[in-house]
């Protein structure tokens, strides 16, 4: 069984059929990614993976149980985190704050102190700045900072959406690494990306999402091989 | 669900806003004697304006029982002015477009008689207002009439027991901020300055109001030795009680407004010894009053006061109008009206001046022991 | 006289800083300015008069009763105001708790009657005098409520998990759920401690007037949401300064100027504010 089972997933804003029956599955510890042009729909498969936007068919199984339409916060007590696109960091609380709101579900207070530590670890930067405004960070750390947040509940699916959008590239780099060294804890990761490059390379498992719907879905090595992803995605040939 | 909560808030929003609007009594087509009651029914006046509803209620019944007027049945609409000008005006507009109403009762206070008498004057209806008591009122429309008498005697029946009988020589003015309070302070003022007497300093305040201890200070420090309130019994007991507690203990006097059993069941003993004037007196002897003051409490559980009385006096005073009248003519009441010899109200006799007001008899009160007695 | 009306002003000041923390907590929490404050408060008083006249003589059991009151009026104004209309303009909100406030108003005068109730004298002994001053225990009492409502509340918000959960809700709603927050639930208990705390201080107000009437929130909730703005309207400190600030400066005009000035001064200050310095003393600039 995997750990996210999704099934012929529809969604509609008013008229519009945003997400037109969408399959997709993600297993336990692997890193899948899903890749597509801006406006596919692929923060909109997140966000009613979250709960945050309403489905209007279809199934979404987390361990086997049907998880859509839930509220986003019981979704979030099961172990999904999500880390939404634009990092949405709280601007006004410290970062050692914006570490504790992630950790809100979390009862036990030596864990929360824990789960802070290996953050530090992973984010020697946050460390450094616990102090300090999250508004205050740059890009970045701020993109650090958002996914340390996610970690705080501890799950074991992560959804991650863009988190290079606006990043240089060396910091591209770095943010992939830590990436993969989250995955490597045992963390299921489903990265929603726009740098098909970095994310193929980065992915065991890849997902093509035209206008609402999956056209390609096969091994993150051989999308980078297949002519029509590196034709409209990688900007090859 | 949501949406049927939205459509209870709206329905609920619809009834808050609109509701003085359906206030107005069924239509009933009958030879029953239609007479509309203006008063502030809700808003911050409607302690006055649910007495007025009462004591006009109590004396159409009594009238009912007793054959009616002209030997028809009187039936009443009440509308609510909120205390506000242009509420009442839009009233008005109500009343005077209703063909079966005969004559009007109220409102409360003079500022939003004043803005309906236009309309009361153009359609010819007549307008009979229990308290209102600004002096441009009832001169202001032929079809205007006021019974509660008008500060022009009632200023210098108070400043000359201030002067001559309490022994004031120097007061302070603290007065509401309506057209009602600033008529009573400066004809107050113009009456005590004629008798000698210097007035420290005049000081108001607005309605609603709750804390009165700054302007107290301030009057205080104006080195007065008498302190005249003109206010309602409420705010009068307010007042007295942050007085009080700020220890300043000179004679306080005020006019019939503050008249009220309530004045001293808010008040406690800070209102003990002081004084006012009054029409009316719930111990008077004289058997209509002691009649008035014990249907009313058996049928609403509370005692009268001055501007219930007064409302009580209006609506007899309007049905012995209508029977001198002999005819629900307008113009026919209007005269008849302003023919009126002596009426004994419960609130004074009452005689109209040319202009419509009424001149009227007072006598002076004090609190002693938690009591109102007639000081002598 | 200059400290008579500095006691004064403090005093007032108090139930102004109270009520002008329910106007931020509800504006900092979801944006909305709630107009029924006024009647939270008013409430507040009638369910203490309920508790002295009733069950027992005792300001303190009075002022619980008043907070649970508010409580429960804030909790409704939540369910029917704001969650109920989420989704439609926020203006609808804000309309609607103006319609709220009425309809509290007219409730309260049909249950209870239009008249003013008397509330007893409490701790009415003179404390202390200063310079000829005398200051009552109640105006000590007034001001140490405050005082703790204004810390326990400071304490719960940037000291608990609550709190912050509180303060995450207030920033970003949506990413909050996201982080396992049930938005919903703190919503509504933010509303319900709004209500609480302006329901104590209206049975503060009852015992510092000696009385109470259906309408006496109107001009409080108008002036206290001055005092919001003055100090900032998303900053706790800022409300209590405002709140004070207000209470001592009215109470000045009054000496200095004329009795008259008092409440213009009062709203110069909101329209000055909200021309000048919409983010008020303490406020920070945002949105």
């Amino acid at each position: 069984m995997n750990l996210l089972e999704i099934a012929d997933l529809h969604v509609h804003y008013g008229a519009i059929h945003a997400l037109k029956g969408v399959s997709l599955s993600v297993a336990e510890g692997s890193l899948v990614t899903l890749i597509g042009a801006n406006g596919a729909g692929k923060t909109t498969l997140l966000n009613t993976i979250s709960g945050a936007v309403p489905g209007s068919g279809g199934s979404v199984l987390f361990r086997g149980e049907e998880i859509l339409n839930e509220l986003p916060h019981l979704i979030t007590r099961r172990g999904i985190a999500h880390v939404p696109e634009g990092r949405k960091i709280f601007s006004e609380l410290s970062v050692e704050d914006n570490l504790n709101v992630g950790a809100y579900i979390q009862k036990d207070k030596q864990r929360i102190r824990t789960l802070i530590e290996r953050n530090y670890e992973l984010f020697p930067r946050l460390a450094e700045r616990r102090r300090q405004e999250g508004g205050s960070l740059s890009g970045g750390e701020q993109q650090m900072l958002a996914i340390a947040r996610g970690l705080m509940s501890d799950p074991t699916l992560l959804l991650l959406d863009e988190p290079s959008l606006g990043l240089a590239p060396i910091l591209v780099e770095t943010v992939f690494k830590l990436i993969s060294d989250i995955n490597a804890m045992g963390v299921a990761v489903l990265l929603v990306e726009q740098n098909a490059n970095v994310a193929l390379q980065t992915a065991t498992f890849g997902y093509v999402m035209e206008t609402g719907q999956i056209t390609i879905a096969d091994k993150a090595s051989a999308l980078l091989n297949n002519p029509a992803v590196q034709n409209a995605y990688l900007g090859v040939g | 669900m949501r949406n049927v909560l939205r459509t209870i808030t709206a329905v609920l929003l619809v009834f808050v806003v609109m509701g003085p609007l359906f206030a107005s009594g069924a239509a009933e087509a009958d030879d029953t004697i239609h007479i509309a009651l203006s008063a502030p029914i809700t808003g911050d006046w409607s302690e006055f304006g649910i007495n007025f509803q009462r004591s006009v209620e109590l004396a159409i019944s009594e009238l009912n029982a007793q054959g009616g007027i002209l030997g028809r049945q009187v039936r009443l609409s009440v509308g609510d002015t909120q205390g506000n000008p242009q509420q009442a005006a839009t009233l008005a507009q109500q009343w005077t477009s209703d063909p079966t109403v005969v004559a009007q009762i109220g409102p409360f206070a003079s500022g939003p008689s004043m803005a309906m008498q236009p309309i009361f004057d153009s359609a010819g209806m007549v307008q009979l207002s229990p308290t209102a008591s600004h002096t441009e009122y009832a001169g202001g429309s032929r079809w205007s009439f006021g019974i509660v008498g008008t500060q022009a005697g009632e200023g210098p029946f108070n400043a000359n027991y201030a002067y001559n009988e309490i022994g004031i020589r120097n007061i302070a003015i603290l007065h509401i901020n309506n057209d009602w309070g600033i008529d009573t302070a400066n004809f107050f003022t113009r009456a005590f300055e004629g008798l000698g007497g210097r007035v420290t300093r005049t000081e108001f305040y607005f309605e609603g109001e709750s804390d009165f201890t700054a302007v107290l200070s301030t009057l205080r420090e104006s080195g007065a030795d008498g302190l005249f309130i003109a206010s309602f019994y409420n705010d009068g007991a307010a007042i007295n009680i942050q007085r009080d507690r700020l220890g300043w203990g000179v004679p306080v006097i005020g006019p019939t407004s503050l008249y009220s059993p309530q004045l001293i069941a808010l008040g406690g003993s800070s209102v003990e010894g002081l004084f006012t004037g009054t029409g009316f007196f719930t111990p008077d002897p004289d058997p209509a009053v002691r009649q008035y003051v014990q249907s009313f409490q058996a049928k609403y559980g509370a005692l009268p006061n001055f501007h219930a009385a007064l409302a009580y006096d209006a609506m007899k005073l309007l049905a012995d109008a209508i029977e001198r009248a002999g005819s629900t003519d307008s113009e026919a009441i209007r005269s008849a009206m302003a023919e009126t010899r002596d009426f004994p109200g419960l609130a004074g006799s009452i005689t109209f001046t040319p202009a419509g007001d009424a001149v009227k008899g007072y006598r002076m009160l004090q609190i002693r022991n938690g009591e109102f007695v007639v000081y002598d | 006289m200059f400290i008579q009306q500095l006691v004064n002003g403090i005093t007032q000041g108090s139930m102004f800083a109270l009520l002008a923390i329910s106007f931020g907590i509800v504006y900092g929490t979801l944006r909305l300015l709630n107009f029924a404050t006024g009647s939270m408060y008013m409430i507040g008083a009638y369910f203490g008069w309920l508790m002295v006249h009733h069950v027992a003589s005792n300001l303190f059991l009075a002022l619980l009763a008043g907070a649970a009151a508010g409580y429960v009026v804030g909790y409704i104004l939540e369910r029917f105001a704001f969650r109920a209309l989420r989704g439609v303009a926020r203006i609808a909100s804000l309309i609607c708790t103006i319609g709220f406030a009425m309809f509290f108003n007219e409730l309260m005068s049909v249950v209870f009657g239009a008249e003013r109730k008397a509330m007893p004298s409490f701790y009415a002994d003179t404390a202390f005098v200063i310079q000829g001053v005398s200051v009552s225990w109640l105006q000590i009492i007034l001001v140490m409520v405050a005082a703790t409502v204004l810390i326990l509340l400071q304490l719960l918000i940037y000291r608990t998990k609550l709190g912050l959960a509180i303060r995450a809700v207030s920033l970003d709603f949506k990413t909050a759920s996201l982080m396992g927050i049930p938005t919903d639930r703190v919503i509504s208990l933010t509303f319900s401690l709004a209500g609480a705390v302006a329901g104590i201080s209206g049975v503060l107000a009852a015992a510092y007037y000696n009385a109470l009437f259906p309408y006496m929130g109107n001009m409080a909730g108008l002036k206290s949401f001055s005092a919001a703005v003055f100090g900032g309207l998303t900053s706790i400190p800022g409300a209590i300064l405002g709140g004070y600030l207000l209470g001592i400066i009215e109470n000045f005009a009054v000496q200095f100027i004329s009795s008259g000035y008092r409440d213009i001064i009062g709203f110069s200050i909101l329209v000055i504010f909200l021309l000048l310095r919409p983010q008020g003393l303490l406020g920070r600039k945002t949105d």
